[in-house]
């Protein structure tokens, strides 16, 4: 099911500058990236999206606003059987992961997301052994997971190969993941590889997708928590990638909802601060199963100092109580998502 | 220091829903100053923010209807329908604040310090011109007396024309406004005056500057109560860790309570998040992370609508580093 994909370098394409021609010829291309959606909002049509030189982020998701970063360079531009896939150099954030038109992580703040992404959930059982990933294939998220010295064993399912190989050619700090031997790559779709799991056979599974528009929106339905709760062992914990109070309180809601219906044990939200994701942060929502009790909010299993210094570099964002904080809410988000509980 | 003399000129009724080409016009007007060469600063029909302070990168909103222009003796002064924030207030080229987010700021910094001291009765806004922290003061029915000196005139009648959900603020009878500049007002208050000062400033580029400067600190510690709180604008720890550090040191050299940085979420600010500075002068000990002061249910629903950001929760959370900004801020302590 592996995903052919040729990744293939953009080696022509110097740096720019402001003034210079082809920098318009960038802003062109990658137009055709953006506006795909645009059909929705017919005032964008013939509309520009991108500043010249820039990088625009335009979607349906998050309509009348847009985040640029300023390109230094474009490294590379390629299209999967999934999706495109871009990477550039920005002026200020390093090195920048596109995918279909949305950012997904820069050099610069890309530790927030993944940091807690992976923490909130395995420092809040005691000995996480084995852990999924759905998604993920920058391997930010395994470089995290790695960070756990009771961890056995880290599978990883992600439907689109070139991802993985983009990140590995040109994120090396974030791929790095990959090469820790308890480290099992498998391309392909994780509802199905879900699905052919073992009941019980993970302790955690971290669902790191993109948005429910596109390839991982079934990552965002009811079969699909039924699948993650069966793969699960009793007291077992999921954290999904879960949008923003901002922007899509609506998703967050029927989220909240389907997850309280299939997750027996403790169900809740917390975000964190990503300043390059819409709204300048993102959601989780954790989960765990019926069994050993799981407080979330309170971790049982800190990541203490020996663990970080064996990694690759000392934890960026993640501690104790940034952990805590992340499940406080402002009082518009509380009460919507408190009123699922009944 | 007499208030300067502005002129309001509302540019509503003339320009129509913009199409692309007429928004050119406008966005040539909005790119001020040392846009780099040739760089169109907007998307057209959109507002771009592209400021030195956050170089290489944009946030951008779609404008719906530009609603007001106007140049002050001090800034640029604009205000438009956003087609997914309700109204922008832009000053300078900086987004101050938009009806759909302004909550988390306005909440935030003004309950953080309030509901850190028992019975706040006398406040003082500096800056703030918009209303939005008066309101929220407001909602203490302990405060007896709420001063605000706002050096732009064109701010104050801007956001009462426009925005009359934040300017609310100054309908309260405990208000009195002073238009004037910040700095001195505050060197002619007597000493010892004020349970709180707030300073909802613009940035330390512009005409802020001197809010973020030691002797405005120390003017503002003159003019607290022993035990007095003082809750500053601090900018992002995504962006400007260098200045917040300055920003600590100063404070801890002038304020001998507690020193406490703080920070909210707020989509249309740089990076989607700002901070703030918590002080307390010598005196009766102030515990900012554990508020003695909560806003009870009975206070909010006096006010005009309940709190939409601010409870006790996100209070404790605010003031949870992460570990990047945890360290760069600690290793100022020495």
């Amino acid at each position: 099911m592996a995903a052919e994909s040729t990744v293939e370098l953009e080696s022509s394409m110097k740096e720019h500058r402001d003034d210079d021609e082809k920098s318009n010829g960038f802003s062109v291309s990658a137009v055709s990236m953006d506006v795909e959606g645009g059909d929705k909002d017919p005032s964008g049509n013939g509309v520009s999206s991108v500043i010249p030189g820039w990088f625009s982020e335009i979607s349906p998701m998050w309509p009348g606003e847009a985040h640029s970063l300023k390109i230094e360079k474009i490294l590379f531009q390629g299209k999967s059987e999934y999706q495109k896939v871009m990477v550039f150099q920005s002026s200020t954030y390093g090195k920048v992961l596109v995918l279909d038109g949305v950012i997904q992580l820069t050099e610069r703040d890309e530790c927030a997301y993944q940091e807690m992404i992976t923490h909130l959930p395995l420092c809040s059982i005691p000995n996480p052994k084995k852990v999924l990933v759905i998604g993920g294939g920058d391997g930010g998220v395994l470089r995290e997971v790695a960070r756990h010295s009771s961890i056995e064993k880290i599978d990883i399912c992600e439907i689109d190969n070139m991802v993985v190989e983009v990140s590995k050619q040109f994120f090396p700090e974030v791929a790095v993941g990959f090469n820790d031997p308890r480290v099992t790559l498998r391309i392909g779709d994780g509802v199905a590889f879900l699905k052919a799991a073992p009941e019980g056979t993970y302790d955690a599974v971290i669902v790191d997708s993109s948005d429910p528009i596109g390839p991982a929106q079934e990552l965002f339905e009811k079969p699909f928590f039924q699948s993650v709760a069966r793969a699960l062992r009793p007291g077992g914990v999921m954290c999904t990638q879960a949008e923003s109070i901002w922007l899509h309180m609506d998703i967050i809601e029927d989220i909240v909802s389907n997850c309280r219906h299939i997750f027996k044990g403790s169900v809740n939200y917390a975000w964190t601060t990503v300043p390059t994701y819409p709204s300048g942060m993102i959601g989780f929502m954790l989960c765990s199963t019926e069994g050993p009790l799981v407080d979330f909010k309170h971790p049982v299993n800190p990541i203490d100092q020996k663990d970080c210094q064996k990694s690759v570099r000392p934890l960026k964002f993640y501690n104790s109580e940034i952990h805590t904080a992340a499940f406080c809410l402002p009082s518009f988000a509380k009460r919507k998502i408190g009123s699922k509980e009944t």
